[in-house]
């Protein structure tokens, strides 16, 4: 029997607000344990959330790049459940009325097209960190330590359609809206950190049925490596057990990277395991037709957009407008050079960005935010290059030491005497020199053989030291065999 | 609208309360009476009327995004602590 999957995708995003959604604690968790703590976080009696006006913002953002219809009417619900990690022992969410709803997004996956439809985005709060004690895990732990940092953090959880129908197909959709939650600055989009966390659910069903299977919810997925991974393995458990003669069970599995191999954490729960009632003590979010007016008119360009201005306007092929795209940081720094490129081809800042930069930033461990090598001075190695100052091969010496030193290329060039000679009185003395030492090569030159000029080339070259402008000596060779 | 003990047995699992079989009569009983009353509403004209949870028609109020740090004496509040944490027992059961 033929079976097709079925799968639709939970992502919860971190929103990069300065503080938490319903209080004004800082969102940087990496502080001391329980710095960033208040009342209203802590669960504490009589503390009373106020809603975050960044998140609604960030949430309203999301939604408009992921075509969504954004409510002028939402409202927050109470989501009970008992866990250390959670103090109030709720998490405020959206329910039945999220902020946004009914959007979708077109992916390409290897070359073809198809939309995923997202079914909603609501807002929530995070929940608290554990620290297990005694053992790696909850299992075999004696006690268990809690960072209540990250609890109230806002995230926005994006529910797509069960339209995905591979596990190729799951992790172009997370990568994809990975990239538009980074372009919008929404959220850093960090998997392996957990800024960014994707579920997976996962059913089969015999090929032609309209029925869905029975689903099993797969977490722990920590790349996108490990996410097309997981979907894989999770789909052929699934089959192996349907033919088998078993039947799925509705449950959350976990992922683990080390077995490749999911199982199971606990039995699925169903929605009234969590007894959502309306939040009592926030209001509904009405959010004036102005106010979502005013978030669309900023928003920024869209990924999708920008790789057809790369490809359009500035000449990138596909390849090279997709890999200036995926990272941000490289991304910005990219646009910036933009800005003061005058008349640099923006394929050749492309090359070196995605290149040699690219190359050094990663080796050092660095980014393109903190590289020493700024836009201005790229350019203007750009530029050495252009006007003949520099071959492109010294070029490749002179960017380490910018990225080493931070020093300016034109320093770099002078001090380091590796400025290529254009003085055509300078190298016409040297080919003079080369072309006395080699009289059967100017022969063979005369007799039409202007191949052998390539290595009167190399002689020249070799006279000044790499320096010489290649085109530029080619030409005095050849003019110089004629002449006499 | 009349509630069944299959519909308060739902709502007692849910809410993890035990109670006794002669109990769950009264409460039966008890329960139908509330719900009885909010008939009273379907006596009314409701048409065109937006259903509410809330008293209030305005929006929630919205805080900007701008850190401010509290002081809270944590060690006081919790029962257990340990490197700047709260301490609780074993989640899982052997
Ligand atoms: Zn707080």
């Amino acid at each position: 029997m033929e079976f097709e999957p079925v799968i639709g995708i939970e992502v919860h995003a971190q929103l990069k607000t300065r503080t938490k959604l319903f209080c004004g604690c800082s969102t940087n968790s990496g502080e001391k344990r329980n710095s960033n703590v208040c009342p209203v976080c802590l669960g504490m009696p009589g503390a009373l959330p106020v809603l975050n006006k960044k998140a609604v913002e960030y949430a309203v953002r999301a939604g408009l790049a992921l075509n969504c219809t954004v409510k002028e009417l939402s409202v927050f619900s109470r989501k009970n459940y008992f866990y250390p990690d959670l103090p109030k022992g709720y998490q405020i969410s959206q329910f039945d009325l999220p902020v946004c709803e009914n959007g979708s997004i077109t992916i390409d996956v290897d070359n073809r097209k198809k939309t995923i439809g997202i079914q909603r985005i609501h807002m929530e709060e995070d929940a608290g960190k554990l620290i297990h004690q005694g053992s790696a895990s909850i299992a075999g732990a004696d006690y268990s330590l809690v960072d209540l940092n990250r609890a109230c953090v806002p995230l926005i959880e994006i529910v797509s359609e069960p339209d995905i129908r591979s596990a190729r197909e799951a992790r172009v959709y997370v990568e994809a809206l990975k990239l538009i939650l980074q372009h919008t600055g929404v959220c850093d989009g960090n998997l392996e950190e957990g800024s960014l966390r994707a579920d997976v659910n996962i059913s089969i069903r015999p090929l032609g049925q309209e029925k869905l299977g029975t689903r099993a919810e797969v977490k722990n997925l920590n790349s996108f490596r490990s996410l097309e991974r997981a979907a894989t393995v999770e789909i052929e458990r699934q089959k192996a057990l349907i033919i088998s003669g078993g039947k799925v069970v509705q449950q959350t599995r976990n992922w683990d990277d080390a077995s490749q191999k999911t199982t199971a954490l606990r039995s699925k729960e169903e929605a009234h395991d969590y007894r959502y009632f309306q939040e009592p003590d926030l209001i509904p979010l009405r959010l004036p037709v102005a106010m979502i007016r005013e978030i669309k008119n900023s928003m920024p360009e869209l990924p999708v957009k920008k790789m057809e201005r790369y490809k359009a306007d500035l000449g990138l092929n596909d390849f090279n407008s997709y890999q200036i795209l995926v990272d941000c940081d490289m991304n910005r720094y990219f646009e910036e050079c933009l800005l003061i490129k005058e008349d640099i081809e923006p394929s050749e800042i492309c090359k070196w960005i995605l290149g040699d930069l690219n190359a050094l930033v990663k080796d050092g461990n660095s980014s393109f935010s903190e590289c020493k090598v700024t836009p201005e001075k790229l350019i203007t190695l750009v530029k050495l290059i252009k006007s003949g100052k520099i071959s492109g091969k010294i070029a490749k010496e002179v960017i380490k030491k910018m990225y080493e030193t931070g020093a300016d290329p034109e320093n770099i060039v002078k001090e380091s005497g590796v400025e290529q000679i254009s003085d055509t009185d300078m190298l016409q003395a040297a080919v003079d020199k080369v072309l006395a030492a080699n009289p059967d090569v100017v022969l063979k030159i005369k007799a039409g053989k202007t191949n052998s000029a390539n290595f009167l080339m190399g002689q020249v070259m070799r006279e000044t030291r790499g320096q010489a402008q290649p085109d530029l000596v080619r030409k005095l060779i050849l003019d110089t065999v004629n002449k006499g | 609208m009349s509630l069944t003990m299959k519909d308060l047995e739902q709502v007692l699992s849910l809410a993890n309360l035990d109670v006794e079989p002669h109990e769950k009569e009264i409460y039966l009983d008890q329960l139908t009476n509330i719900l009885e009353q909010m008939e009273t509403l379907g006596k009314l004209d409701l048409e065109g009327v937006k259903p509410s949870a809330y008293a209030c028609e305005h929006s929630t109020f919205l805080r900007e995004d701008i850190v401010k740090q509290s002081a809270v004496s944590l060690e006081k509040n919790a029962p257990e602590w340990e490197l700047n944490s709260f301490r609780v027992p074993k989640i899982l059961a052997d």
